[in-house]
């Protein structure tokens, strides 16, 4: 990108010749001149995006008005008119360079050049196509709001906005991408940020120098702190609220232009468990189910590996029926129960990844009927042993209990590397597995908050309140205090009114 | 940033500390012969009360560990550091020994125990990693797990053995109860290296206070197993097992009984913390190096104690030699290098 400031002509053809010579081949790209004042003696142009801006959005808005009102009026009258008439209109600025000029155009605004005015004129406008205000697709909850975030970055800090109306709510705006010049915001709630954070994400943002920025997962692997892991350092969602819960708990937000995800750091283990709705259910519920969720961790990761496990090592644990039921349910099988297991578990990635790319209601109905299918046809001959269809389903099913899509890929990810210990080596194998991953987890960190928080570091940043709101969740009378994230000194979230 | 400040708390250290000895110790103490019974009741009573002296010793002299090339010279204070690096890398290969060892009888038998210490080394060197503070949040998360499951598995094994056997009727003897005290307290040996990592404790003044407390409570587990094993196979019969607490647990079921045994939940809690043992003598080993500038030991270590724990000579293995060298030489050197420390202290002063 030139970075060179060049300054606005007060010749209007000048201007125009530079953004013809600049938006040469660009069919998308309208500039129309036009003549205003009495006599039609003072020239100007209007350039934009073609779907971007639309002639009826130019027509209706102030901006429109205002032109109109110019079309007949004495030349003399037409520049003080614009200089005092057009600062205040809400959806219009002035551009001081032809650069940011160039940049609001590309953005999807109509610019305005007047002869012998060396301002640009910024006509804000609905900007490009995008699918607008979504329902959360992959955060279902059953209470609280359906909003999705949409495509657009411009409305998805509305939406956050809509939720906190406090002008302590700062949206502060970057770009990256060389050639794709992608807007960025960070979202967050001034003087409950710790500015370390703040400092810390600016800075790695501007680490890297990348071509274009399509969606926040590049963003997100740019700023990382440790890219080998497999577990996300960031969190995600795509649910307004969940995002405007987590400003007020002192955590950043940050919005990808063209993406309907927001990235939320720093973050922690304990977080990809949580949903919005934990928030606003009772506690006894919300503690019940977030202990099916950890238990869906522990399930997704080790069913496969512990019954390979125990068949091929340590078959004494179980009772002497059940034993003989697995022996039963093994017969016929050719291949030894290790091989048994990864046929499962790729069939199952198999089916999933094909849910997931087949179109529409075809996506659900080829993870039933393929599970079905599959799954039946394989037993009947004598692929796979019952019990192997039984222990894969579960250990897919807690997969799928898991909130967060990116922490359940890791797991499903590292189950295998599980299926090869527990089948290689037993529960000797798992031990040393379990043993690594928790070493793996604690040296995580996500800007400096130890990944396994709330369950270490209790001690840090000036403490907090751990127990409260991790493994269950307290009361909501309880939890009175923000967590580590929020700027020491500004903890207390909630407090009973003297009455 | 606020989390990476190479230092840990007060609780992490102490829940380190129960880690550690733990699991040794209620895989070793039972199978002790002054351990068993009333005496070795009384000796761990008495080798804590020393073990806790011991360390309240330790903990006021933690400023002659501070800079020890500043208070020995460069050529001493590199001694003394491998001389206790010499003791952790003993006390790692005699860990995983122990536990190839477990491995091998209880859980896989058809590998060769090489392999077994290799795998053993390799995760609990590098899985821990050389950082501190991983080591101690891999501990403040663990602890609650590992407590509440031993406590369970005790309860469970304490239910199901017949109580009527606990009769400790055999005649005290002082001269046992002496010996088993100082073999109690000798096992606490590698409290010795306390003082070199009490300035990465936070509010370090006070950070023995957590340290005894943890002490404590591997004493009352201890003494708990004692018991549970006294009453399983009485104090004559403890000696025919190599490992009692692991023979006791096979005959303990769950509730319900939808396990046949239940033993293998308690050997893969044993695994868990005999392989943070192990990563913490790689750990502090290689940590007092590099306070006396020796750079680079993390591979070195790790074979060493790959090497002594596969070495074996006439059928006898560092698990064999290792509690006569802990007994006569190595807890009387620390004891009398820590002396030494603290008469350097005093004159410097």
């Amino acid at each position: 990108m030139n970075n060179q400031t060049i300054p606005i002509s007060l010749n209007v053809e000048e201007n125009e010749a530079y953004i013809r010579n600049k938006c040469k081949g660009c069919a998308d790209i309208i500039i129309r001149p036009m003549k205003l004042g009495a006599g039609k003696r003072v020239q100007c142009f209007v350039c934009h995006i073609e779907v971007a801006v639309e002639n009826i959005t130019l027509q209706d808005s102030v901006m429109g008005k205002v032109l109109s009102q110019m079309w007949d009026m004495p030349v003399a009258e037409i520049y003080p008119f614009l200089k005092d008439n057009c600062l205040g209109i809400s959806d219009v600025s002035h551009l001081d360079t032809m650069n940011i000029a160039m940049q609001a155009m590309l953005a999807g605004n109509a610019v305005l050049f007047v002869d012998g005015y060396d301002q640009a004129i910024k006509i804000a406008s609905k900007g490009y196509p995008n699918t607008g205000v979504n329902k959360a697709e992959s955060e279902k909850v059953l209470r609280g709001s359906n909003e999705g975030f949409a495509d657009a970055v411009k409305v998805n800090t509305a939406l956050i906005r809509k939720r906190i109306r406090n002008t302590d709510l700062k949206v502060k705006e970057s770009h990256m991408g060389e050639r794709s010049d992608t807007l960025l915001t960070l979202v967050y709630l001034e003087g409950l940020v710790n500015p370390d954070f703040l400092e810390e994400i600016e800075k790695r943002l501007k680490r890297y120098k990348i071509d274009g920025v399509m969606d926040s997962g590049m963003v997100e692997q740019l700023a990382e702190e440790r890219w080998i892991s497999p577990f996300p350092q960031f969190q995600t969602t795509e649910r307004p609220d969940r995002a405007a819960l987590e400003v007020l708990n002192g955590r950043i937000i940050l919005l990808c232009d063209n993406t309907p995800v927001a990235l939320i750091l720093p973050t922690t283990f304990n977080s990809f468990i949580e949903v919005s709705e934990d928030r606003y259910n009772r506690f006894a519920i919300v503690s019940f189910q977030r202990l099916i969720r950890y238990g869906a961790v522990v399930f997704a990761l080790l069913l496969s590996a512990l019954y390979l496990a125990v068949i091929n090592f340590h078959t004494q644990v179980l009772p002497t029926d059940l034993l003989l039921s697995f022996a039963e349910a093994r017969k016929g099988v050719p291949f030894p129960s290790l091989l048994e297991v990864l046929f499962m578990e790729v069939a199952f990635e198999l089916i999933r990844e094909a849910g997931v790319r087949m179109p529409g209601p075809l996506g659900g109905t080829i993870g039933i009927v393929g599970g079905l299918i599959i799954g039946d046809a394989a037993v009947g001959a004598n692929l796979v042993s019952p019990m192997s269809v039984v222990v894969v389903a579960l250990s897919a099913l807690s997969s799928f209990a898991i909130p967060n899509d990116d922490f359940a890929a890791a797991f499903r990810l590292i189950k295998f590397g599980f299926i090869f210990l527990g089948g290689l080596l037993g529960v000797f194998g798992v031990g040393l597995g379990v043993y690594y991953l928790l070493g793996h987890l604690s040296g995580l960190m996500s800007f400096g908050v130890p990944y396994l928080t709330p369950f270490v570091g209790s001690d840090l940043n000036g403490g907090f309140e751990r127990a409260r709101d991790s493994l269950v969740r307290a009361p909501f009378t309880w939890l009175k205090r923000r967590p580590i994230f929020a700027k020491e000194g500004q903890r207390i979230r909630l407090k009973k009114e003297e009455q | 940033m606020f989390g990476e400040n190479e230092r840990i708390s007060q609780r992490q250290l102490g829940r380190q500390a129960v880690l550690v000895f733990l699991g040794l110790f209620v895989i070793i103490a039972p199978s002790v012969a002054t351990m068993r019974g009333r005496s070795g009741m009384i000796s761990c009573i008495l080798g804590t009360l020393l073990a806790l002296c011991y360390l309240f010793y330790l903990s006021r002299m933690t400023g002659a560990y501070r800079n020890p090339e500043k208070n020995l010279g460069k050529v001493c204070s590199k001694i003394v550091a491998c001389i206790y690096s010499l003791y952790l890398i003993l006390s790692g290969g005699f860990i995983v020994r122990l536990l190839s060892e477990i491995v091998k009888k209880y859980l896989i038998t058809n590998i060769h125990l090489w392999l077994i210490c290799g795998l053993i080394v390799l995760v609990a060197a590098w899985g821990t990693g050389w950082n501190i503070q991983r080591r101690a949040r891999i501990a403040e998360v663990a602890y609650p797990v590992i407590i509440a499951g031993f406590a369970l598995l005790l309860i469970f094994a304490a239910v199901k053995v017949p109580i009527e056997n606990l009769k400790m009727s055999e005649p005290l003897s002082a001269a046992s109860v002496a010996r088993g005290t100082y073999q109690y307290f000798a096992a606490y040996s590698a409290i010795a290296v306390v003082p070199f990592i009490m300035d990465r404790v936070q509010r370090s003044a006070s950070a023995g206070n957590r340290l005894m407390r943890s002490i404590v409570i591997v004493a009352v587990f201890i003494l708990v197993c004692l018991l549970v094993l006294g009453a399983a196979f009485g104090s004559q019969g403890i000696a025919y097992h190599r490992v009692p607490i692991l023979d006791v647990m096979s005959g303990v079921n769950l509730p319900g009984e939808f396990l046949q045994r239940f033993d293998i939940v308690w050997i893969s809690l044993l695994l868990f913390v005999l392989l943070f043992a192990a990563g913490s003598t790689f750990f502090y080993a290689n940590h007092l190096l590099e306070r006396v500038q020796i750079k680079k030991a993390h591979i070195p270590l790790a074979l060493l104690v790959l090497v002594i724990a596969c070495i074996s000579y006439n059928g006898q293995s560092i698990v064999d030699i290792y509690a006569p060298a802990l007994q006569y030489v190595c807890a009387p050197v620390l004891l009398v290098l820590s002396l030494c420390m603290s008469l350097m202290q005093r004159r410097k002063k």
